[in-house]
């Protein structure tokens, strides 16, 4: 049941915090990545990534709110380490595997 | 992050740095086996040669205590707990029991283990409370435990010295947090390629600006934990109790009450037990504590984990004699007060185990990143002062501890099990510990290439992964069939966590060393043709 809980909060986070890693303009100039073709949304990325933590003190669910903010920090760190090259070998071993595209955010010049 | 003068960010620069590198090796054993050490039951249970089924308390507690009291021959008992061992039986400790020499006026204490099959104690033992405690199926568990927690030197300089570690790791912490001028800027930025001085440093920053939230939780409970009974404790009953430690201790958790006081019968114990698993949420208890049983103050503490979504343990509190409930057990004092749900935060906030296996695991992660931080961070400062030899030695050092502990961790469960089936686990799981951990330090002061030595390292601690499973089901280790039949999916669990941590190791090692050369070759041959 706790599993259950800890994906249902954590999932959505993550999700944001993909986005927000993906689009980071210094991550993107370390690696010479393109710059962004359109505006980086913050707010709602932001949104999403606090909601279910706060949804969890909102319920008096302390444990829940504990457990979904070091998850994040554990598998934050994990994913913002990764370098883009990195992510792309990822994304495409999961192509390979479930035959889904998996699309990263597209840069423009 | 805050905007300093360019004299004090040096200054807390060097606070950062020196405090660091003065402990910082001592700091990565502590964190790296706490993170270890929050597997210390799924450890035990993995180490212990024989599981059974448990008892289920709220049908067999009468059974359990009656079976006690009659193997010990007494009716009423000061202090009596009932646990369940790794093996399976439960275990009853009962104590201030008079003591059968009559000349000695201090009490004993007797821990009798019942087997979960027969219901017939398998075991009696009398001595002194602290002695009693003493597991032959928890020697590898409690090995790495007390690794962690006072780094095997003597009481009370052990828990001193963790103690300072942990006031260490909580100055490099906010030091760390204060001069890092990026700090928001820098949080998804990955280690650049190269190797250079600016990947350790993003290597290092990173994992520290993530980890830093938990970095300070855990370095402040963990201090807490060294200190309170270390210095803590003695301080108050000095103060407050004019010396009298048993006294305080009395008074902080609590000893019932003194005097004469009249006999009574219990209340149907397996109910009251089904009542409190029921009020918490139907869940098992795993044990309980009594005070004062066959009396008529007497006292049950039931305990109970958390609930789903909690973090604080449901335990609850039952008057013996009535059944009736009294409130939430109260784990400082008498009374519900902020110092009481302080102390009561810290367990779960450093050990982790309120939400079970995941939460577990994820403290597990906690640990692993911070000990990566500490390392690395370490790496970062001898590498900025590569030109002097003594740096030069001391980045050798970092890499020889880096690996050599794991190592060496590993090395001690296969002496704990050799000895399992050959001799004593107690004397060789210390002795494979020491023995490795010098056969670490000797390659890796005899290796000069880096390159090898940590191709020598990463191949031994995979290959140790990979076969510790193997050696501990020859050493007569429960089997995956007979460990899940007994309810205990951890054993087959961490086998294949070990079988595939060695796997990783091997796989990393094979694609670095003979595969890539492979490839790199083939590449420098093509690349004159196109």
């Amino acid at each position: 049941m706790t599993l259950f809980f800890v994906l249902v909060t954590i999932v959505p986070s993550l999700i944001a915090l993909g986005y927000l890693i993906e689009t980071d303009p210094k991550r993107r100039r370390a690696f010479r990545e393109p710059a962004l073709g359109h505006e980086r949304y913050i707010v709602p990325p932001l949104a999403l990534l606090v909601l279910p933590g706060g949804a969890t003190l909102a319920a008096g669910t302390f444990g829940l709110f504990v457990l979904w903010f070091s998850t994040l920090t554990v598998v934050g760190w994990i994913m913002a380490a990764l370098s883009p090259d990195a992510w792309r070998r990822i994304g495409a071993r999961l192509e390979a595997w479930t035959g889904l595209a998996f699309r990263r955010v597209e840069g423009g010049r | 992050m805050l905007s300093l003068k360019q004299n004090v960010t040096k200054r807390l620069v060097a606070v950062h740095g020196w405090s660091g590198v003065v402990l910082g090796l001592l700091l990565y054993v502590v964190l790296l086996t706490g993170a270890v050490a929050v597997f210390d039951y799924e450890i035990a249970t993995w180490s212990t040669d024989r599981v059974d089924a448990r008892m289920a308390l709220a049908d067999n507690a009468t059974d359990i205590i009656e079976t006690a009291l009659t193997e010990v021959g007494v009716s009423e008992v000061e202090r009596l707990n009932v646990s369940f061992a790794h093996t399976g039986e439960a275990v009853v400790y009962l104590h201030g029991l008079p003591n059968p020499d009559p000349d000695e006026s201090r009490s004993v204490s007797m821990r009798v283990k019942i087997d979960p099959k027969t219901g017939e104690p398998t075991e009696t033992l009398v001595g002194a409370e602290a002695d009693i405690f003493e597991h032959q199926a928890r020697i590898l568990e409690r090995f790495l435990v007390d690794l962690h927690v006072r780094l095997h030197v003597p009481e009370p300089w052990g828990l001193f010295l963790t103690g300072i570690l942990g006031l260490v790791m909580m100055v490099a912490s906010i030091s760390g947090f204060v001069i890092h001028r990026h700090l928001f800027k820098d949080l998804f930025v990955p280690e650049r390629p190269g190797k250079r001085l600016v990947s350790f440093r993003d290597r290092h920053a990173l994992a520290g600006t993530w980890g830093l939230p938990f970095a300070v939780v855990l370095a402040f409970t963990g201090t807490f934990y060294s200190f309170a009974l270390s210095l803590g404790l003695p301080v108050v009953s000095l103060v407050a109790f004019g010396g009298d430690r048993e006294a305080a201790i009395e008074a902080v958790i609590g000893g019932g009450a003194h005097g004469e006081i009249a006999p009574a019968a219990m209340t149907d114990l397996n109910a009251l037990i089904a009542r409190s698993e029921a009020a918490a949420g139907n869940k098992p208890s795993p044990g309980f504590q009594i005070h004062h049983w066959g009396l008529e103050d007497g006292e049950i503490t039931v305990f109970h984990s958390a609930r789903t979504g909690g973090l604080l343990a449901d335990s609850r509190k039952y008057a013996l004699a009535t059944g009736e409930y009294l409130g939430p057990s109260i784990i400082l004092g008498q009374q519900p007060s902020a110092g009481a749900a302080a102390v009561e935060l810290m367990a779960p906030l450093h050990f982790g185990h309120f939400g079970g296996f995941v939460s577990k695991l994820v403290w597990v992660g906690l640990g692993g990143a911070l000990s990566f931080v500490t390392i690395t961070g370490l790496q970062l400062w001898a590498r900025k002062r590569q030109d002097e030899a003594l740096w030069r030695f001391f980045d050798r050092v970092i890499g020889i501890v880096g690996y050599g502990l794991p190592i060496a961790m590993v090395g001690a469960a296969y002496g704990f099990f050799l000895a399992l089936a050959l001799g004593d686990p107690e004397v060789w799981t210390p002795w494979a510990f020491i023995i490795v951990s010098g056969v670490c330090i000797a390659v890796g002061l005899a290796v000069r290439r880096l390159d090898l030595l940590s191709a020598i390292y990463r191949g031994s601690l995979g290959l140790g992964c990979f076969c510790l499973p193997l050696v501990r089901l020859e050493v007569g280790g429960s089997g995956w069939v007979e460990a899940l039949a007994a309810g205990r999916p951890m054993i087959p669990t961490l086998d294949v966590f070990f079988f595939l941590t060695g796997l990783g190791y091997l796989v990393w090692l094979a694609r670095e060393t003979v595969l890539a050369p492979a490839v790199r070759a083939e590449g420098q041959v093509a690349e004159p043709a196109e």
